[in-house]
């Protein structure tokens, strides 16, 4: 029993962060259909940002820093190197944001070298304990930080903005023919999905610790979670990361730990031969 | 007020429209016909702004308006319901209808989408329901209601019989007819051409991307390639 209250914990917890990037993904696929696999990239700067550079600036500010940054390099990106190409072929657009995954993950290890460091949560990691279960601030930032995120993301979604929101992810050339600026509205969704990686990569960064390829390894099981829920809702999206992270906790701890990640593929494999649009999903939009 | 002149329009390498022009004048409602491929969707397409004139002008209300973006063409006056309807599936009918209102105009969205609840009050007893969920005369309302929730000067209607009852296609099209009777300008796609003549004034025949005739209602019916290709047995009914 108590090991089952452990791994529930800790499986919600790295859920709940692979969760934040594929909210990410999820914002971006389900209203203009790109995969941005930087976001991972993004979310390992974010950590570097709070963790290892300005480490002389109030714990708050460099947080801020650190998702302005993920924001910025969000849109930036967007508008200066996929944009072009994805208009014209979006497959081509995805692999370039692999590409410029990797880039980050070389410019963060030439400047800040290869070597994993450690990062000490803002909150501590003292534990507490209730009954079986045991939880560190950390953890119970993650939870909370994340629930509060994505009951915003809720909030915006349902808003009046929101609506124009959710016509262009349902029906792009309407809106646009409607007069919703699909373009600027592109926009603002990068920066929010920029504003989920940062946050990841914030909260990531005291559990898997600190290294440049950190953000690869979180894009894709983010990815692998997102698609087995359903890429083509939000909501399904983020329930299939939690599934993921709950999955993997049970499988290392029950199972094997060592054969965690085979499991993590194996089930993307799987999803996408038997069910392609997720668990969750109701529409077969997931073109991978 | 609405002018397309010599317009070519394709997709990609593909030219569908090589070089076609237009009009509608102020609250005049014109169609145009065709077969298939002929390039009447290619064409509605160039003057909604979603495929590009790869040369020739679009004209709207004196003001070039050939590279104006899809988005903002709206606001100027110009409504679409495309062909398949495209309502939101996911959106409630009154969310389908705010989110058009708003789009071109913050002011007035209650008075707007209540104008399209007095004409179509089938909508306004399926307010709540998601548009997916709607039968497909109910979507075809919603989507002429939608472009009408933008007031617009110009409603395009591309297709509006297509997948429609008799019935059904007869009393939404007697709407449009009324509200181009009220001056509003109209141009409609549509393979049905006794209908399309019901409702307009004026029409061009298109074919291979060109127009291969037009003229008002009284003379289209005159031609030869009218009465043989859409209004067969027309004389022998009157």
């Amino acid at each position: 029993m108590e090991t089952f209250v452990l791994l529930l914990a800790g499986g919600l917890v790295t859920g709940a962060i692979y969760a934040l990037v594929a909210a990410g993904y999820a914002v971006l696929y389900t209203a203009t259909g790109f995969v941005n696999f930087a976001l991972g990239a993004q979310a390992m700067v974010a950590g570097y940002l709070t963790y290892a550079a300005f480490v002389d600036l109030p714990v708050v500010v460099r947080i801020l820093i650190a998702v302005a940054g993920s924001v910025l390099l969000s849109v930036l990106s967007w508008v200066l190197i996929y944009r072009r190409v994805a208009e014209k072929d979006m497959l081509a657009g995805v692999i370039m944001s692999f590409g410029f995954s990797i880039v980050l993950a070389e410019v963060v290890q030439l400047v800040a070298g290869g070597i994993p460091r450690p990062a000490r949560s803002p909150v501590g990691s003292t534990a507490h304990s209730l009954g079986p279960l045991s939880i560190s601030n950390h953890s119970i930032a993650v939870l909370a930080v994340s629930a509060v995120l994505f009951a915003l993301l809720g909030l915006v979604l349902s808003s009046r903005g929101g609506t124009a929101i959710r016509a262009m992810f349902q029906d792009k050339e309407m809106a646009e023919t409607l007069g919703i600026p699909t373009h600027r509205v592109t926009l603002w969704l990068f920066a929010l999905s920029g504003v989920f990686a940062g946050a990841a990569g914030v909260l990531a960064a005291p559990i898997l610790s600190l290294s440049p390829h950190m953000g690869t390894r979180l894009a894709l099981i983010a990815f692998v979670g997102a698609v087995l829920g359903g890429l083509g809702t939000i909501r399904s999206a983020i329930a299939g990361a939690v599934l993921l992270g709950l999955l993997e906790a049970f499988f290392a701890g029950y199972i094997s730990s060592d054969w965690r990640a085979t499991l993590v593929f194996g089930v993307f494999i799987a999803v996408l031969v038997v069910r392609p649009a997720g668990v969750l999903g109701r529409i077969a939009t997931v073109k991978v | 007020m609405l002018e397309l002149r010599n317009a070519r329009i394709g997709y990609g390498p593909v030219t569908v429209v090589e070089d076609l022009s237009l009009q509608v004048g102020d609250g005049e409602a014109v169609f145009l016909i065709g077969p298939n491929g002929a390039g009447k969707s290619t064409t509605l397409r160039g003057i909604s702004g979603l495929n590009r004139l790869e040369s020739g002008s679009l004209i709207w209300d004196g003001d070039d308006v050939t590279r104006l973006p899809a988005n903002r063409r709206a606001a100027r006056g110009i409504a679409v319901v495309p062909e398949g309807r495209h309502v939101f599936p996911q959106l409630s009918v009154q969310e389908n209808l705010e989110v058009a209102a708003r789009a071109v105009d913050r002011t007035d969205v209650a008075s707007r989408t209540d104008e399209v609840y007095d004409l179509f009050p089938r909508l306004r007893e399926r307010r709540q329901s998601f548009a997916g969920l709607l039968s497909g005369g109910e979507q075809q309302m919603l989507a002429i209601g939608r472009a009408l929730a933008q007031r617009p000067r110009l409603l395009i209607i591309d297709e509006l019989s297509l997948g429609l009852a008799p019935v059904i296609y007869q009393q939404v099209g007697e709407t449009v007819r009324q509200l181009a009777a009220t001056g509003l300008s109209v141009l409609l796609v549509e393979q049905n051409a006794r209908l399309a003549m019901r409702i307009c004034s004026r029409g061009y025949l298109l074919a291979h991307g060109e127009v291969v005739l037009s003229g008002t209602v009284e003379e289209l019916e005159q031609t030869d390639q009218m009465r043989d290709l859409y209004l067969g047995g027309l004389g022998k009914v009157g």
